[in-house]
């Protein structure tokens, strides 16, 4: 390496270590992911939904399954549980104003549930547009599951008896099962732990743009703040080339990518440590590793527009594009499974460098190392070559404000 | 390379009709000029007359379309001289998060060839500009005479046999463009060559061994700043100028 590029390097480096701005918002962004993390499981705990249960039935069967209810709503958080007795019909027994979910056991379903020929209904209200209530129609679900499966049992049995035969109720209430395997895209098996990643590797892949953005915003301008404080002028007729300039501008990157992958090990480690996920210190530094490399070839592919399409308006223009791209793959990778995608959509995604940066990530994640290797080189490659195109046309004209 | 020996040679710049035109814009050439050793040579025109285009052209930031620069008989058409020409800009081009001190030193890292050089450099440049303590300041909170003093400080620092100054007091107050006229003179007295560009008549007139006149991107007449004046029938070398481009190419 020449010292010119080293000199440029230090030069930059001390301008990115000094911008208290853009390492304030740098910092403040990366703490929003872990932030993000606490809202979500944090506020939670805060929620205080209230789920109403009216009991009109007194039968032990009623009172089995309300005990249930009580006791699984008692075990989640952000809910508060109410009981209303009452001997009214059903139909004095609707939605209970104020609260997200109101759960029936109507007077006729302990008598329902021990016949061997009729159905026991259980009465749900909820309030529409509620998260909470939706999960109290969840958590009902499990439990009406296990209850039903359990006086499925019963009346497998009772009619067994009845019929002088003897039968295993499962098999008669499940003759068809599913047998789950997870495996990689390479077909290898999964342990079940790597598999309560997975979703949470999704969510480690969204969170590069935390940092990203910001980091990319700090060193976009690079060439076009020499041009436009008159520098690039005075830079252009010293002795240093374009490759040295060029190069000592992506070294220099490395300062605010290094910064950048610092507050994102930060970050990771509080959100791994704030939803007590099961992380180890290799993911944190993975992704540190890429947000890195995502600053540096989002400073590469600057550099090499800012050569072909010279001005302060274009490098705003082009940051604003990396952003909203960005933006884009970061946050459909929370949804969608881009090897799932038809070939044309593939490979457009695939152009965008952070498509790799996100899947890598994923994969890391999960375990599947060789596809996190494969989808790093796409971006080292992006790095190397837009940098050695930007220092090819480079020349003194494009360092200097128009006339 | 620094340090620069002064070069021998009596015609240190020669311009030979050098053109350029760009594709939006009006045309400049074609330009001749020629400098002499320890000579000050000032540029004088309105706006938009192509000074700074003339200057690029000569610095190798920009490729004439046509003719040559010559720097003491070598060709330095579009490839510049490399650490040879030393430059001030209209601008006060600093890095406002250096301290000025840095800003010196990282300039001098350029040009030296090593790090003791380097540092000999910088501290020869804080010398002449005089700023003191202040050169462990961040350069951005220096006021505009300040800036201008740091830049012009390192050029001349540099010795380079020509030195380019694009409005070199533009702006300043009178206290900072006494100073700076001091470094001219001074850099003249060593054998330095300078071009310099400017809107004060008057301080050309005290300043400056020979002017051109350029408007519309072509040289209208070159002279002993007196002599023009007496070409022109004029007062002042306003006046001559204001004469030149009326009787030449339309103001």
């Amino acid at each position: 390496m020449r010292y010119g590029t080293l000199i440029i390097a230090w030069k930059e480096a001390l301008e990115i270590i000094r911008d208290r701005r853009s390492l304030l918002l740098m910092l403040f962004s990366a703490m929003l992911f872990p932030l993000l993390g606490v809202m979500i499981a944090g506020l939670k705990t805060q929620q205080e939904a209230l789920v109403v249960v009216i009991m009109c039935d007194e039968t032990v069967e009623g009172k089995e399954l309300l005990s249930r209810i009580e006791a699984a709503f008692r075990a989640t958080p952000g809910f508060r549980i109410e009981i209303i007795y009452t001997n009214e019909s059903i139909k004095g027994c609707t939605a209970y104003p104020g609260a997200v979910a109101t759960i029936v056991i109507p007077g006729d379903f302990g008598e329902n549930v021990t016949s061997l020929d009729r159905i026991a209904l259980i009465y749900f209200y909820k309030v529409v547009d509620s998260p909470a209530a939706e999960e109290a129609g969840n958590i009902l679900n499990s439990i009406l599951y296990m209850y039903s499966l359990e006086v499925s049992r019963f009346r497998v049995e009772t009619l067994a008896v009845r019929a002088g035969v003897s039968v295993e109720p499962d098999y008669i209430l499940s003759p068809i099962r599913i047998v789950t395997n997870t495996v990689t895209r390479g077909g290898v098996a999964v342990p079940p732990q790597v598999e309560a990643r997975a979703e949470l590797a999704r969510f480690l892949a969204f969170s590069v743009f935390f940092i990203l953005n910001p980091s990319a915003i700090a060193v976009a301008d690079s060439i076009t703040r020499e041009r436009e404080q008159g520098t690039g002028e005075v830079l252009a007729i010293t002795p240093i080339g374009g490759r040295e300039l060029v190069l000592g501008k992506a070294l220099g990157s490395l300062t605010a990518a290094l910064i950048a992958g610092g507050l994102d090990v930060a970050a990771v480690t509080a959100y791994v440590y704030l939803v007590a996920a099961n992380l180890g210190p290799g993911v944190a530094f993975f992704h540190a590793a890429q947000t890195m490399l995502a600053v540096m070839v989002t400073l590469a592919i600057v550099m090499l527009v800012t050569m072909i399409v010279p001005g302060q308006r274009a490098a705003t223009l082009l940051a604003s594009i990396i952003t909203g791209l960005a933006v884009m793959v970061f946050f459909s990778i929370l949804f969608i499974d881009i090897e799932a995608m038809p070939t044309l959509i593939k490979t457009l995604l695939y152009i965008i460098p952070y498509t790799h940066t996100a899947v890598s990530i994923k994969a890391f994640v999960i375990g599947d190392i060789a596809r996190a290797v494969q989808h790093t080189i796409p971006l080292v490659a992006t790095l190397v070559l837009a940098t050695y195109a930007a220092s090819r046309l480079y020349s003194p004209e494009k360092l200097v404000k128009r006339l | 390379m620094y340090p620069v020996k002064i070069l021998e040679c009596d015609n240190v710049l020669v311009v030979e009709n050098i053109v350029k035109k760009f594709k939006k814009g009006p045309r400049i050439g074609p330009i001749n000029l020629k400098l002499k050793r320890s000579e000050i040579f000032a540029l004088i025109g309105p706006n938009g007359s192509g000074k700074t285009t003339t200057i690029r052209m000569i610095l190798g930031i920009y490729k004439p379309d046509n003719g040559r620069v010559l720097l003491c008989g070598e060709d330095i058409t579009g490839k510049g001289a490399r650490g040879r020409i030393a430059y001030v800009p209209e601008e006060s081009a600093i890095y406002p998060r250096l301290t000025g001190f840095e800003h010196l030193l990282f300039y001098a890292k350029l040009y030296a060839r090593s790090r003791a050089e380097a540092e000999k450099l910088a501290w020869r440049a804080a010398n002449i500009s005089g700023l003191g303590r202040d050169l462990y300041r961040r350069a951005g909170e220096y006021s505009k005479g300040m800036k201008r003093k740091l830049v012009v400080s390192l050029a001349l620092a540099l010795d380079a046999p020509l030195l380019v100054l694009d409005e070199p007091t533009a702006g300043l107050d009178v206290y900072s463009a006494v100073t700076i006229r001091e470094f001219i003179k001074h850099a003249a007295k060593r054998n330095q060559t300078v071009l310099m560009t400017s809107h004060n008549m008057l301080e050309v007139e005290k300043l400056a061994d020979r002017v051109a006149f350029i408007a519309n991107g072509r040289i209208l007449d070159t002279g002993k700043p007196k002599d023009l004046i007496e070409k022109y029938n004029a007062d002042t070398l306003e006046d001559a100028f204001v004469k030149a481009v009326k009787g030449g190419v339309s103001i």
